[in-house]
């Protein structure tokens, strides 16, 4: 297990100075970040100024190395529309990111557990069929457009819901909701297949044989080995559920980090934008890699099969 | 015991004989995918209007349901008074045209890695799923959103960039599909009968990867057409005046209260073709 642990975390690492490369680079893909700043309104002078004031005129591999010694040292950088430091923008925004994507994420598992265990049961039942339906429609339904129909429901016909602000839990309801559903359909794929596949296993039917109740079977036995892939995808998820987030907290204007990541994108702030980038993927390789231990830690086999990366 | 073991494995009983309900709705998405490449393909003949030509005088008219619709426009006229039933039509061929040179640009990424990694195994292996598991670690909308914001947005811009991003599900399938081909007899025959790696790549594994590649390819180009609906409506896909069916959710979304129409019609023609995409009904 401490085998399995120290290289599972050491390539994180190498992922994650990888991921720096891409982020660092990335605002040089328009060729000057500096003119690009000045924007259309300002002079090669401008231009100058900034590219003195930002370091742009050093060499590339000076940069980079200076700004991954920031980071080393915790330091993301400075926002250049903010005049603040990076981190702290994110410190003040992360709290509603984080409620919003907990709140989705609770909502996602509690329904796509027990509807994929529902369709498992009743499998190619009438409540199978309906359960795949509800799904794929998550699937097909843009985040973004599900949102606003939930806006016109819940907000313009009913009016029971506010559009906007992230003052009271209310505000939460529906970007949670658009979220959820964004995630929902593949846990409960996932759950619902590995539950198929373990209610044909052997020891099931030893259980049954034996006269264990159904419930306790279904409950204890399956799904105990059924929800070990759906650890692994709620991880992914989650990550990906922080980019759905860039959409959702727009739509919704909630001040969290995903708007920090839209507004500083329009506004050309390019330290904040690779700072946000990278803290993304940070999130995510963190993710993976706990899901990675918890898996293994729950399923011993699943350290042999990935132990040896090679 | 003999009794127990065949109750539990006796077979449920269908007491009706089965509708092939699977089979149908297959039939079914694929005749309105059809539909949806005719209306792209010949959407100068279909389109009552020129989806481009303005009339101020004419605007945000209700589609047909609605009372005050005016019967010259079916689905009504936009916040600048453009026939909404053409630009639909129109925005058919922005989505399909992304969604299918996304997916050739990315397919070709994402399969050249994956029967890479495949068939030399080993470092090479290590090396390209490193590169995938970076690929995976990056939060592909805020990267394109960077990228289309710095580059600025064209159609083609954002083809590039979506072609360069989504190539990973092609890479892990073809990888994983290359490997399974990698030890059958026919191919280590060619190999013993001197047969280079290029010569067995192209002959013995490309032609037998073809079907998951296309699976995988349907999954994407749906994947391609939400990215770019999602890019546009937060301004930063497709430049206006084009057509596209996630801009007109973004023109649309500031009527939302008085007009949530402008939302639900182009909305319900995105959901549609990534629900028939996935061969739902």
């Amino acid at each position: 297990m401490l085998t399995y642990c120290s290289q599972r975390a050491v390539s994180a690492l190498l992922l994650m100075l990888l991921i720096s490369l891409v982020a660092f680079f990335l605002i040089f893909a328009s060729g000057d970040p500096a003119v690009k700043i000045a924007g259309e309104a300002g002079t090669a002078a401008d231009a100058d100024r900034i590219r003195e004031a930002l370091g742009f005129n050093r060499p590339l591999a000076v940069q980079y190395l200076s700004w991954l010694g920031h980071l080393l040292t915790g330091d993301l950088g400075r926002s250049i529309y903010f005049n603040q430091p990076v981190a702290t923008l994110i410190a003040d925004r992360v709290s509603t990111t984080l409620t919003l994507s907990v709140s989705a994420m609770l909502l996602a598992v509690a329904v796509a557990l027990p509807l994929g265990i529902a369709a498992a049961r009743w499998q190619d039942g009438l409540v199978d069929k309906l359960v795949l339906v509800f799904a794929a429609v998550g699937q097909a339904m843009p985040t973004f457009w599900f949102a606003l129909l939930m806006i016109i429901a819940f907000s313009v016909n009913w009016q029971i819901l506010p559009t906007s602000g992230s003052e009271t839990w209310l505000h939460f309801v529906m970007p949670s909701l658009a979220l959820a559903y964004f995630a929902m359909p593949t846990m409960l794929r996932l759950t619902r297949a590995g539950m198929i596949e373990t209610l044909e296993a052997d020891y099931i039917r030893t259980s049954k044989a034996m006269g264990i109740p159904a419930s306790l079977i279904l409950f204890k036995y399956a799904l105990r080995n059924a929800v070990v892939p759906v650890v692994g995808v709620s991880a992914a998820q989650f990550g990906s559920m922080l980019a759905g987030s860039i959409v959702i907290e727009s739509i919704f204007a909630l001040n969290g980090v995903g708007r920090l990541a839209f507004e500083s994108i329009q506004r050309s702030d390019l330290s904040t934008v690779q700072a946000l980038v990278l803290c993304f993927s940070f999130v995510y390789i963190v993710l993976t890699f706990l899901s990675d231990l918890l898996n293994a830690w729950i399923d011993p086999r699943m350290r042999s099969i990935y132990g040896n990366p090679a | 015991m003999a009794t127990l073991l065949d109750a539990a494995e006796r077979p449920r009983r269908r007491l009706t004989p089965k509708i092939d309900f699977g089979k149908a709705s297959l039939y079914l998405s694929g005749l309105v995918i059809l539909l949806i490449a005719l209306a792209a393909i010949f959407a100068p003949l279909l389109a009552p209007y020129d989806p481009y030509a303005q009339d101020l005088l004419r605007r945000t008219f209700p589609p047909f349901w609605m009372e005050g619709t005016d019967h010259a426009h079916w689905l009504g006229t936009d916040h600048l008074g453009r026939d909404y039933l053409s630009r639909l039509i129109y925005g058919a061929r922005i989505s399909l045209t992304i969604g299918f040179v996304t997916a050739l640009v990315s397919g070709f990424i994402g399969t050249a890695l994956g029967v890479t990694a495949g068939y030399f195994g080993g470092r090479v292996d290590a090396a390209i799923s490193f590169v995938i598991t970076a690929r995976l670690a990056i939060p592909v909308i805020l990267v394109a959103l960077a990228v289309v914001a710095m580059v600025g947005s064209s159609f083609e811009i954002v083809i590039a960039v979506l072609g360069l991003l989504l190539w990973d599900r092609y890479a892990l399938v073809m990888r994983a599909a290359t490997q399974q081909l990698r030890g059958r007899d026919f191919v280590l025959a060619a190999q013993i009968q001197g047969a280079s790696h290029w010569q067995i790549v192209r002959h013995e594994i490309l032609p037998n990867i073809v079907p998951p590649l296309l699976v995988v390819m349907t999954v994407e180009i749906a994947q391609a057409i939400m990215l770019e609906a999602a890019l546009s409506f937060l301004g930063l896909g497709v430049p206006a005046p084009l057509p596209s069916w996630g801009l007109m959710l973004q023109e649309g979304k500031a009527n939302v209260l008085f007009d949530p129409w402008l939302i639900t019609i182009p909305g319900a023609a995105l959901f549609t073709l990534a629900l028939v995409d996935k061969g739902y009904p």
